[in-house]
């Protein structure tokens, strides 16, 4: 009569211990076998009862056994009962006579219970307050119940929800949303090669819910993530720019000369390049995992030194089919703009400029200028953009077969001119029960992206720009071309010059049709000054991208408990970049080109195209075994990973274009071309051991032994342990109490140690090898050379993170504050820098070896909420995290040589041992010398000063003004980062705001050195205008040296405190306004579920930064020269309006 | 998997990287290798005028280009300059280069007489290197094979003067002995046997070796040319002619392979009118004490010297090499000369006059004279003689970077500077304090701090 399930005893069972399960009309039986995996626990169960049990779905997260019991056995009427020996025992309830229920008017109440994603709910529980009547909602979320009367209550309950009471009140179609628990503590998280409980974690990992990221309208996933995992800086250092990823940093700097990029882990696949990361839909991800901690991510181990984003798309589940649809659309703009001079107040401060310098002016300013052009050149750069996005997505399959398959569109184009970013995405996620014990999955996911780029980073003339933004030409043969920074030129660009000529031309500023003139042969503008609108419309940068990852998994159990999985990836690339300055654009090349007047000497074209294949076999074994409280999960792994590709370069060489007909390299009859080559190698073994007891104490150790072909035959391998332990001290018997008493339902310590790596240094830095094409000639006849580039490093290998980490998790009120701590101490060891060498040496003046060492340590906080305010259920992140880094060591010498900020400004950074990264270093202004008195009173520099030069502070006392007086002005790694995200949900509404911010952070604004420049033929800030001395009015309060001032420090050849801001900022990234359609106005049109809403990108900034956008970086990535603002794109407030539709 | 299969897995070379490992090993590895020597003099003789000219009384520069060559302009330069340390750079790259074709020319299989002809030529560019070094630096770290390791490259520590001076003489006598004395075809313009006599000649008179130069020399002149027309010698399409000995072949046609004279000689405010293409730099304008050191008459004045006037200044600019189709900045076509006949004639003339010979050492000077359609010198004093050949020197080699370094071997470098202080100004500043310490460059900063035992110059920090 009774059927064992299982046979181990111990000790006696508590219906009260908590599990986590989730299954979709799963058999009781299967759901039995898995609570006796969890607790160790034995059910015994009447075989009439078993038989008889529907198929049950559940979604239990950290819930008592009891009511998953319930759920179970819900439509019977059974009695769960703990017994001994750890066993539980169900049986059928031997019922009192029934006393005879008198029913009357019974009336019959219908409806759908929905998640809040508007998906239909089945197997809720839904009963009559005070009654033993009760239903559950079927496979479409449909009920129906007959309640005794109107003023009957009905209870609907679904685990992982929060339960719902709703009063009939005369309806009889009562459709019901439920909420869900807020489960910060409760859910599985991924971790590499695997899930885990997240009540059993040790290390410290950050979840992202897949929902944050695509609700968000922006071109990358990586931007999504800003605000949303403490711990994980994300800078989107380049503001809008269409398809542009953000800097994303974990925990700090690990490097100063290798990538500082996470891993990316996508469905299992690490992937080679970051950029592959920012190709997935948002729409496609259902959950993002960022390993912060060593000991977490050290199973990653040569490559997992920036901490792994474990990226997880959504799969199919079983269960009728769903289709979706959905779509936004929406405008993005500037909503930031520089003061700067308009046309009145920038003729008289020419005239002024003019005066004080001794120059000529164009006589076209003299006497009424109304009459002249009043352009902002702002405004001319920028336009409202519109950006959209669709998506179609199918999920479903049987029990044996599922899938998920969706195709997603997004469009943006760039509120600067002239740039643009397109991105077609497909993906089919497929699962299938192959036979009994073997499981099979396969991934595909093609892509294909389109982005025009526009210079946007430098100055006016071009120099000090990003290398990213150049025109791509041919390494050795064509030189690449950095065109100027139209951003930076609008700031400086005559407001008096117009856009176009009367002939639909270009205006250049220094056309002598133009009438400012200072003589028959002088144009008043400088010739390096081209129209920023012309340059934004003409010149194309186009990169053309196809990507397509793919992965395929088998996976065989072969006894209880024992999983051997094989996987195979693989990531095949294109990208096509198309550069081409056509014959019209007046440029460094071609000053007098325009429409009209087409030049073919500035003509530029240039192609090159990079294939890559990437692929991947990893072989893991997994044990899953629980022997009463103890739980072991071992993990073993085998890996290879290969990388190759190949960039094919070929441009026409500038000056020998013929041709305007086609926009490529052919229209030169002397097209040259180069290739670029490059591969690597990766093979790993890898084992872990996750252990705990009665989920009580927790243990994980791993270690990973990884090779590759990047590093110096004397070092390919290394070996990458770590160690993390956790103990729940809420799970004590004796601390239960306490505990409770301060409502505290969840105490966990963690800590851990692991050590990881940097494999990002390029490949081959370790050989030397022959430089071809160092030629040589004979008269007019070429011949080839070669020479010997580079130094044998043959010790050259990883660089090492040695991290220590410890945590705290803590919920109160049965998990509505859920609080998370972490500290951490990360040591990077072995950094790549380059020693130098003699120049004896002769063919090579450095060498690539690991040398420095670096420390980073911060604190993290995280907070959940979850709680029903009256009707409106509120949830909110909140997470702060701040670091520190600290130099320790540099090879030998104490400092590297001091970098310049930008073109200009030198020697502002400096990595030196014993400082933090990122200090700022420079000039302390206090004022301006008025009069001869200040001359004589006051430290001067030593090449002399001038009344009207800046007086400069005397840091080192030493009553003279040298490079020994700079100091440090400001610092560019924030002091804290924080988020903060809101959700509310009131009856069909759903309201959330993203906050996120950095505090204690500087930035240079770079752009002063244009537009402080006192240059008499260039628009200025309007800060600067009357606010320079002038000798005509000695004693005005002034902040500005004068126009004339030569001394050293001056605004264009020195940075000085006035160049640097407060970078703090508190921006509101994100306010969604949502409406989810009833039911009765879906009827009509056959839409199981829709939900309209309204959403607001950065809509909100607050910052006492001048410029347009505080995050900006001018050279992106760069660890030792953060927070520098030079011509970089703005931020863009985006408004959209958008729908989900399910059918 | 075994370890074994692991290690050819990670052991990867993509395409497109050749290893050293694996060169060195044919005949034309180690043609092409000597080409990337020579291709390194490029660089070098670019602005070799920034050490030859711009401290000297010949030219200067302008505040358009105040950051290139200011310091050598106004004699400001120090062990931190970035010129200097460039240059430095660049020699030693150029020995490293011949080294390395030294150290692997006796490996692949060739005949004997290319073999000579390698390693003749490597030996020919170390020891120009060397003069160039030694002449600027003193005595410096002697480095005759490739240095493979950082421990290595410690080892080496400044050679005396005459330590340097006699790997050059040992260097060129053992070029002279195996190479031709002329090439055929795509051969043309490398360096000869008579181009090793010619420097080795021209090495004894910085050393005031009078009596071996004197030998040398008058054998070299008898062989290495003819003065033909001097209009003839510079310019586009003029490359290897007559007169040249060795020069740097420099060639245009879109690959960054020609000179960059134009954007270095020409007057930054001429704009397009001198060469239409390229802007240039004003790095290295003459001086008008130079244009005034032309004897009235002298028919290389106008092949020389161009004059532009920009309405405020006049520039006196390097004609002799620029020319107006230049079609970029690295795109110059002419030569640099290192080595010429007339260099040769006047340098015999100075080894006779210092041995006594003056009435042979008149005769000598005035080939060059008669050239320049100047009237013969003629029964001057052995004192007289020595001005004037020195005078010849000054605007017969104007521009070619001789200036500086004939200056200091003549030991009238300070006197020289001083009167030319007193007399001009610099176009951009005032000059500096004309010193002896002047006399020498000071070993680069880095290199010192780099290595402690390598020793500075005098009276520089």
């Amino acid at each position: 009569i009774f059927m064992l399930l299982t046979l181990l005893q111990v000790s006696a069972a508590s219906l009260a211990q908590h599990v986590s399960i989730n299954v979709k009309n799963a058999p009781v039986k299967e759901v039995l076998n898995q609570l006796t995996k969890q607790t160790g626990y034995n059910f015994i169960c009447d075989a009439e009862i078993i038989s008889s049990a529907k198929p049950v779905t559940i979604n239990a997260n950290d819930t008592d056994l009891k009511t998953v019991l319930k759920v179970c056995f819900a439509s019977e009427t059974a009695e769960i009962l703990a017994g001994d020996n750890n066993t539980i025992i169900v049986r059928k309830k031997i019922l009192p006579p029934a006393k005879p229920v008198v029913v009357i008017a019974a009336i019959s109440v219908s409806g759908k219970v929905t998640d809040s994603k508007g998906l239909s709910l089945p197997g809720v529980s839904v009963a009559i307050k005070g009654t033993q009547q009760g239903t559950t909602s079927d496979g479409n979320g449909d009920y129906t119940i007959k309640v005794p009367n109107t003023s009957a209550i009905l209870v609907f309950t679904f685990i992982g929800m929060v339960t719902q009471e709703v009063a009939v009140n005369n309806r009889t179609i009562i459709n019901v949303v439920l909420a869900d628990e807020a489960h910060v503590l409760t859910d599985v998280v991924v971790v590499g090669y695997g899930t885990q409980s997240r009540a059993t974690v040790t290390a410290a990992i950050a979840k992202v819910d897949g929902k944050s990221i695509a609700s968000q309208p922006v071109s990358t996933p990586g931007e999504a993530l800003a605000g949303l995992a403490a711990g994980v800086q994300v800078q989107s250092d380049q503001g809008s720019k269409p398809g542009a990823a953000p800097t994303i940093r974990v925990r700090g700097i690990s490097s100063l000369s290798s990538s500082n990029d996470p891993l990316y882990v996508v469905d299992g696949y690490p992937l080679e390049s970051a950029s592959n990361f920012n190709l997935i839909n948002p729409g496609d991800i259902e959950s993002i995992e960022v390993l912060k901690d060593a000991a977490s991510a050290a199973i990653y181990g040569s490559r997992a030194a920036n901490g792994v984003v474990i990226v997880t798309t959504k799969r199919g589940k079983a269960g009728k089919t769903t289709f979706s649809v959905s779509a936004y659309n929406g405008v993005q703009s500037v909503n930031r703009f520089i003061s700067v001079l308009k046309r009145d107040q920038y003729v008289q401060q020419v005239k002024d400029l003019s005066r004080i310098k001794g120059l000529l002016y164009p006589t076209a300013l003299d006497g009424d200028v109304s009459a002249l052009p009043d352009v902002d050149w702002q405004k001319a750069i920028f336009r409202n953009a519109p950006l959209r996005d669709f998506e179609l997505n199918a999920s479903g399959g049987s029990e044996k077969v599922r899938f998920n398959a969706s195709a997603g569109l997004y469009k943006q184009q760039g509120v600067l001119i002239g740039t643009d970013y397109s991105r077609y995405t497909t993906r089919i996620n497929l699962d299938a029960d192959l036979v009994d014990k073997v499981k099979f999955g396969f991934s595909i996911s093609p892509s294909y992206a389109e982005q025009f780029r526009q210079p946007s980073s430098g100055q006016a003339s071009g120099a000090g720009a990003n290398p990213s933004d150049f025109l791509v030409g041919v390494p050795g043969l064509v030189a690449n071309v950095n065109l100027p920074s139209p951003l930076n030129q609008a700031l400086t660009f005559q407001p008096i010059v117009p856009v176009y000529k009367a002939n639909g031309d270009i205006q250049q500023p220094y056309d002598r049709d133009l009438g400012y003139n200072l003589s028959p042969t002088a144009a008043f503008s400088a010739s390096n000054f081209y129209n920023p609108v012309g340059i934004l419309s003409q010149s194309i940068n186009r990169s053309r991208a196809f990507r397509t990852l793919s992965s395929t998994f088998l996976e065989y159990s072969p006894i209880s408990d024992l999983k051997l999985k094989t996987y195979l990836g693989a990531t095949l690339e294109n990208e096509q970049v198309h550069a081409y300055i056509p014959g019209t654009m007046a440029y460094g090349s071609a000053p007098t080109a325009s429409a009209s007047n087409p030049s073919l000497i500035g003509i530029y074209a240039s192609d090159n195209t990079r294939t890559s294949f990437d692929w991947v076999w990893e072989n893991t074994a997994t044990y899953d075994k629980q022997i009463g409280k103890h739980h072991f999960n071992l993990l073993g792994l085998f890996s290879a990973q290969k990388y190759n590709s190949q960039i094919n370069y070929t441009a026409g060489l500038p000056g020998t274009f013929i041709t305007t007909a086609v926009q490529s390299p052919l229209a030169s009859p002397n097209t040259v071309g180069t290739e670029l080559f490059d591969a690597n190698t990766f093979v790993s073994y890898a084992g872990r051991v996750t252990y705990d007891y009665a989920k009580k104490y927790l243990f994980t150790a791993a270690v990973r032994d990884d090779g590759s072909s990047r590093f110096g035959p004397n070092n390919r391998y290394a070996i990458f342990p770590s160690f993390s332990a956790g103990w729940r001290v809420s799970e004590e018997p004796f601390m239960k109490p306490f505990l409770e008493k301060l409502k505290i339902n969840e105490l966990k310590l963690r800590g851990g140690y692991g050590r990881t790596g940097n494999a990002n240094i390029g490949s081959f830095t370790y050989v030397n090898s022959i430089a071809l094409n160092t030629n040589y000639a004979s008269g007019s006849t070429r011949t080839f050379g070669t020479q010997q580039t580079g130094f044998a490093n043959p010790d050259l290998t990883w660089e090492k993170n040695d991290q220590t980490s410890v945590g705290i998790d803590l919920s109160f009120l049965n998990s509505a504050i859920v609080f998370t701590a972490d500290y951490f101490q990360r040591n990077s060891n072995g950094m790549l820098l380059k020693k130098a060498l003699p120049l004896d040496v002769g063919y090579a003046s450095s060498y690539q070896a690991n040398l420095g060492k670096l420390s980073n340590n911060g604190l993290e906080f995280n907070v959940n909420t979850g709680f029903n305010l009256g009707k409106v259920r509120w949830n909110a992140n909140a997470n702060l995290s701040t670091y520190r880094t600290k130099v320790l060591d540099l090879g030998g010498p104490s400092a590297l040589p001091a970098v310049a900020a930008m073109n200009g400004w030198n020697n502002v950074y400096q990595v030196q041992v014993g400082q933090p990264l990122g200090l700022m270093y420079g000039y302390v202004v206090t004022g301006v010398f008025k009069n001869a008195a200040d001359l004589a009173n006051n430290p001067k520099a030593t090449s002399g000063n001038s009344i009207g030069d800046w007086m400069i502070k005397d840091i080192n006392g030493d009553g003279k003004i040298d490079a020994n007086d700079r100091t440090v002005l400001g610092h560019g790694l924030p002091d804290y980062t924080y988020g903060l995200t809101n959700t509310f949900q009131y009856k069909n509404f759903d309201l959330s705001v993203l906050i996120q911010g950095v505090q204690g952070v500087s930035i240079i604004n770079g752009n002063n050195r244009q537009t402080i420049s006192g240059n008499n033929n260039q628009n200025s800030r309007s800060v600067y205008y009357k606010n320079y001395f002038d000798p005509a009015t000695p004693d005005r309060n002034v902040t500005y040296p004068s126009p004339l001032s030569g001394a050293f420090v001056n605004p264009g050849n020195a940075l000085v405190n006035l160049d640097v801001e407060n970078g703090s900022y508190l921006r509101v990234r994100n306010i969604t306004l949502g409406y989810r359609m009833t039911d009765s106005q879906l009827h009509k049109i056959f839409i199981k579920t829709a939900r309209i809403y309204v959403t607001a990108q950065n809509p909100f900034l607050i910052t006492k930064y001048s410029g347009y956008n505080p995050e900006a970086n001018i050279m992106g990535g760069d660890p030792t020269t953060p927070g520098v603002d030079q011509g970089t794109y703005p931020t863009a407030r985006t408004i959209i309006v958008g729908v989900n539709f399910g059918f | 998997v075994l370890p074994a299969c692991n290690k050819s897995f990670i052991d990867v070379t993509p395409q497109g990287i050749v290893p050293v490992s694996t060169y060195y090993t044919t005949e034309i590895d180690i043609k092409t290798a000597l080409n990337g020597v020579y291709s390194s003099l490029r660089p070098i003789y670019n602005e070799q005028y920034g050490f030859g000219e711009v401290p000297s009384d010949n030219t200067e520069t302008y505040s358009e280009s105040e950051v290139l060559y200011g310091e050598e302009d106004k004699l400001t330069w120090a062990a931190t300059s970035t010129n200097l340390q460039n240059a430095y750079t660049r020699f030693y790259a150029t020995i490293a280069y011949a080294n390395i074709v030294l150290g692997h020319v006796g490996t692949p299989v060739m005949t004997q007489a290319n073999r000579d002809s390698y390693t003749g030529q490597a030996k020919f560019l170390r020891a120009l290197m060397y003069f160039n070094l030694v002449r600027m630096f003193g005595g410096v770290p002697l480095i005759l094979t490739e240095i493979t390791s950082e421990q290595q490259a410690y080892t080496y520590n400044r050679a005396t003067s005459a330590a340097v001076y006699a790997q050059i003489e040992k260097d060129l006598t053992e070029a002279a002995a195996v190479l031709p004395a002329s090439y055929t075809g795509t051969d043309i313009g490398r360096a000869t046997s008579i181009a090793a006599n010619a420097l080795l000649g021209k090495v004894y008179m910085f050393e005031n070796k009078f009596t071996q130069a004197e030998a040398i020399l008058a054998t070299v002149s008898a062989t290495a040319g003819t003065l033909i027309p001097y209009n003839q010698v510079f310019g586009l399409g003029n490359d290897n002619n007559k007169d040249i000995i060795f020069s740097v072949q420099y060639i245009s046609g879109g690959f960054s392979e020609g000179n960059t004279f134009a954007r270095g000689f020409v007057p930054q405010p001429s704009g397009t009118t001198i060469t239409t293409s390229v802007t240039g730099n004003s790095n290295n304008i003459g001086t008008a004490d130079l244009y005034r050191a032309f004897e009235p008459g002298d028919a290389r004045l106008a092949t020389s010297i161009g004059i532009y006037n920009s309405g405020t200044l006049v520039y006196y600019y390097a004609k002799k090499f620029v020319y107006s189709s230049v079609t970029g900045v690295s795109e110059g076509d002419n030569d640099w000369p290192v080595l010429r006949y007339g260099d040769i004639i006047l340098l015999y003339a100075e080894a006779l006059n210092e041995n006594g010979k003056t009435t042979d050492a008149l005769t000598q000077l005035n080939l060059v004279r008669t050239r320049a359609t100047l009237t013969p010198k003629l029964g001057l004093s052995q004192e007289d003689a020595r001005t004037a050949i020195r005078n010849e020197r000054r605007v017969e080699l104007c521009f070619e970077a001789e200036r500086w370094f004939d200056l200091v071997r003549w030991g009238t470098y300070v006197q020289v500077m001083t009167a030319f202080k007193a007399n001009n100004r610099s176009a951009n500043g005032t000059i500096g304090n004309v010193v002896s310490t002047l006399n020498l460059f000071p070993i680069p900063l880095r290199e010192i701090q780099l290595n402690p035992n390598l020793t500075q110059n005098p009276g520089y920090l």
